[in-house]
């Protein structure tokens, strides 16, 4: 029997999620033989992330991506992977996420419906500003930063001494250009396809946090599948996940040229320093979830 | 009854001009804190959008009773007076099917994000799904009233009267 | 066949009386059936999430200014003095409303919210003067569309994101076709108000001039705080929505001395059921868009305009008219996000210049935003007003005949819009 599975994303068509969406849907259509079908709804048409989420839990849409900070309300210690510093290297972050402490993470989505197909990226959250290069943590000082709902990235910006502003995504490009805030922190294919390199000067690979992506399905719809359709979507899954991350590392070269044409792009950042002075943002982390799951982290990492 | 529905539609009100006055509150500090204080209210966003969904649900059900929902009523005004009766009955049966499916919906979505708790303000956010709730439970027992009586007031109030000859002007 | 259930449920249920929101419910429900997707779900999901949006707090807002603006005595003196202004003329108070349009779309990017601004502050005024009802409101609906051409622009933002175009150029490029359309107005208006009878009072003196301006002073202040706020970068415009609505407060009730509790407690209850009337329909009207989604029918309508590359022209004012008649029935938001994509592969390849296309997309939304069945603008506008939906609909009619003929002009010679653009990019 043919099924046919909605695939909703959140960004637009030129972003790699899509690419990785359209990789997704041609490899299992070929390998399922044209039993699994995939239909591509980008750039958010069927909703916010918060409501892809909740569609993909009810299954009304079958398959969806968000970053994985829209999903600790669900598992509050996925937190701990967006954590300012947390993985030094991609590479570090790949194997803990595709290992046992990432996975497991991933099966308590389980209960709420959600099957984990894998941790895709953004890559690394860098700072951009209109005031200057950010080589040191003083440099932070000051900043009218906007930060997204994050508790640890606003913790970590109050923590530098700058002035963190709750901003709705959808009016930061305006406040920007205005100078309601002067500062903001995204991932490079962020900064790049909302065009904030419009309305900001410069651009310092801070990297001070990793950004995954959770990639999910519905739970009910998979279990439906034969067990050989299973696996054949999971190892699918498995190679979009590495096409996508391919992508990601090989595209943000390429983007950073393209962004250095518009703004100053600063390499030079002191990353011990920043480490050492952020962390009180790690500690309201353990106050409220401990620490086993921070330490398991940094056990796969160091291996 | 009388007594009792006048009190309750008046704390309906009172109730929705609390939250504007909160939304505006924390918005506008949020503002002054951030010159005055250089800090600001992390939860104040998304509060801010939990009372806007608040304010709408429940006040969709306030503008129901007051008949007030943007409708063309010209044309069924030109049929026959047993007809237009029919046909309001009938919108009220529509209105009734669609909020008992919105009351369904939004119970399933409070139940599956009790347990979604927002990293910023500790609240669930099956809290937004609640008041639709709310809301279609209020909208259906208005709709199951006019079904039997499309005539039916709901309010017991004075100043409701002038509103609403003013719209039917 | 989609489309044709979608529109023939909606329109049926809207003439027979259904209230607009639950009309477009309906046609969900009917799509749902048609799909064997019938589920609650989605219409939770949609609709919630629908209203659960940060930029739109700015319409409760922006109702809260304006009423309180009109109840605390600064609509008023703006009206006195406008009087004192262009009172002599004919039609005067409409010209103060055209103006007072150009100048809020410099405020905020939402159409709605503006719309619900310039029709609380400144119908009152034109109903006391004996203006035609449905005229006034129609230049007002329209003047509210400017909004989202003119700088800063929430749509404009949108559409930057889903087609990968220069915000910063769409925004520099919003500006002269939003004064034009700004022109159209007074011309049309000009045109419409010499039929009328209207009371024309006499020139008033220099002095009487001057004792309206020291009067009206501090409501002067209100829309030089709102656009200096938003252009010095002191808030975002959700924000100058809020400063707007605490500075009337504080105007009224400490200068004026017109505002007391019992009737501010009338200005919260009122502007939270006008802001309830109009979320609660764009919340019905996601989940009607959701289903058209699924139904994936844009993207069989967007197949068919692949032979038309070769005449960009031609293909402009194809899309146009297929743009206009999805925005007739759907909100700006959803119709962006869904067309957008498809479309601009299209636009590139037949080389029609991106932010000229942006722009011009904008523009129809913005129009659609305005005319039956569904126009968001048309609802605040009535919401605000309470004044029946077929009134206004009959009075907007010439003002989008008129914009349609504005949009014509750009299809047929788009260097009207782009030789300005380039003035202000600097290229
Ligand atoms: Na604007
Ligand atoms: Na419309």
């Amino acid at each position: 029997a043919e099924t046919t599975l909605r695939f909703a994303h959140p960004t637009p068509e030129a972003d790699i999620q899509h690419k990785m969406a359209e990789f997704f849907a041609a490899e299992l259509a070929e390998r399922s033989g044209g039993e699994l079908n995939v239909q591509i709804f980008p750039g958010g048409q069927l909703g916010s992330d918060a409501q892809a989420i909740d569609g993909t839990r009810s299954g009304t849409i079958d398959i969806t991506i968000a970053g994985l900070n829209n999903y600790t309300g669900l598992v509050p210690e996925a937190a701990a992977f967006t954590l300012p510093f947390m993985f030094p290297t991609r590479e570090t972050a790949y194997r803990v996420l595709d290992g046992d402490v990432g996975q497991g993470v991933g099966k308590n989505l389980e209960e709420f419906g959600l099957v984990l197909l894998g941790y895709p990226e953004n890559g690394f959250r860098n700072m951009t500003n209109n005031t200057g290069p950010i080589r040191v943590p003083a440099d932070v000082e000051g900043l009218q930063m906007r930060v997204n709902n994050s508790q640890a990235l606003s913790d970590m910006f109050q923590a530098l001494g700058a002035n963190p502003i709750q901003l709705d995504v959808n009016e930061l490009y305006t406040s920007l250009e205005t100078g309601v805030v002067n500062a903001q922190d995204h991932p490079v294919p962020v900064t790049l396809s909302f065009r904030f390199y419009e309305v900001q000067d410069y651009l310092s690979l801070t990297r001070h946090a990793y950004s995954p992506l959770g990639w999910v399905m519905n739970k009910a719809k998979f279990d439906k599948l034969s067990p050989e359709m299973q696996s054949t979507l999971m190892e699918v899954a498995a190679e979009s996940v590495a096409h996508q991350r391919g992508l990601a590392v090989e595209g943000e070269d390429a983007m950073l040229a393209q962004l250095s044409e518009h703004l100053q792009i600063n390499d030079d950042v002191d990353g011990a320093a920043f480490q050492a002075a952020v962390r009180p943002a790690w500690d309201g982390f353990v106050s409220e979830h401990g620490d086993t799951l921070i330490n398991a982290i940094l056990e796969a990492s160091s291996k | 009854m009388q007594v009792f529905l006048r009190k309750f539609w008046s704390g309906v009100d009172a109730a929705i001009a609390l939250v504007l006055i909160v939304m505006i509150a924390m918005v506008f500090a949020n503002v002054v804190l951030r010159y005055g204080f250089s800090s600001g209210i992390r939860e104040a966003i998304e509060l801010s959008r939990l009372g806007l969904v608040w304010l709408v649900m429940v006040g969709a059900a306030v503008v129901l009773r007051r008949s007030e929902h943007l409708a063309v009523h010209e044309i069924i005004l030109l049929l026959p007076k047993p007809i237009t009766l029919f046909l309001r009955r009938l919108a009220y049966c529509v209105i009734l099917v669609s909020v008992l499916m919105l009351f369904w919906g939004t119970w399933k979505q409070t139940a599956a994000n009790w347990q979604n708790i927002s990293p910023l303000t500790g609240l669930p956010s099956g809290l937004f799904y609640l008041a639709g709730v709310v809301s279609s439970f209020m909208m259906s027992a208005i709709a199951i009233v006019r079904i039997i009586n499309p005539d039916a007031r709901l309010d017991g109030g004075i100043d409701d009267d002038l509103a609403r000859q003013e719209f039917d002007a | 066949m989609t489309l044709v259930i979608f529109l023939s449920v909606l329109i049926v249920g809207i003439l027979l009386g259904l209230p607009v929101a639950f009309s477009l419910l309906l046609s969900a429900m009917a799509l749902m059936l048609h799909m064997d997707m019938f589920s609650s779900d989605i219409m939770a999901q949609s609709l919630i999430n629908g209203v659960n949006s940060f930029p739109l707090l700015a319409i409760p807002f922006f109702l809260v200014a304006g009423e309180v603006m009109s109840v605390g005595g600064l609509s008023q003196r703006i009206v006195r003095l406008a009087t004192a202004m262009l009172g002599h003329r004919r039609g005067g108070l409409g010209y103060v409303g055209i103006f007072t349009a150009v100048l809020i779309a410099g405020l905020s990017g939402s159409a709605v919210a503006d719309a619900a601004a310039l029709v609380s502050i400144i119908y009152p005024m034109m109903k006391k003067a004996g203006y035609p009802e449905g005229r006034s409101l129609g230049l007002l609906a329209s003047g509210g569309i400017i909004a989202p051409v003119i700088p800063p622009s929430l749509p404009l933002i949108l559409i930057g994101v889903a087609g990968g175009i220069s915000i910063k150029n769409l925004f520099l490029g919003g500006i002269a076709p939003g004064l034009m359309m700004g022109i159209t107005l007074v011309i049309l208006w000009n045109i419409l108000m010499r039929r009328e009878d209207l009371e024309v009072l006499p020139k008033a003196t220099a002095a009487e001039r001057l004792t309206a301006f020291r009067e009206g002073f501090w409501a002067l202040l209100l829309p030089i705080i709102i656009i200096g706020g938003i252009r010095f970068g002191v808030f975002t415009p959700t924000e100058a929505a809020v400063v707007a609505a605490v500075y009337a407060i504080i105007v009224s009730t400490v200068i004026y001395r017109e505002l007391n509790w019992q009737r501010f407690y009338g200005v919260l209850v009122s502007a939270g059921r006008s802001t309830a009337m109009v979320m609660f329909l764009v919340g019905c009207a996601m989940v009607a868009a959701w289903l058209i989604t699924i139904a994936q029918l844009p993207q069989q309508l967007a197949d068919l305009l692949g032979p038309l590359i070769d005449q960009p022209r031609l293909l402009m004012l194809v899309i146009m008219i297929f743009v206009l008649a999805i925005g007739m029935v759907m909100d700006l938001a959803p119709t962006v996000l869904i067309l957008v994509p498809l479309l601009m592969p299209i636009v590139r390849e037949a080389e029609i210049n991106e932010v000229y296309f942006g722009l011009m997309f904008i523009i129809n939304t913005s129009i659609g935003l305005i005319t039956p069945p569904v126009g968001n603008v048309l609802n605040v506008v009535c919401g605000a007003s309470r004044v029946p939906l077929s009134r206004a609909v009959t009075g907007t009619a010439p003002f989008i005949l008129a914009y349609l003929m504005l949009l014509g002009l750009f299809i047929a010679f788009p260097s009207i819009i782009i030789i300005p653009m380039e003035f202000f990019i600097g290229k």
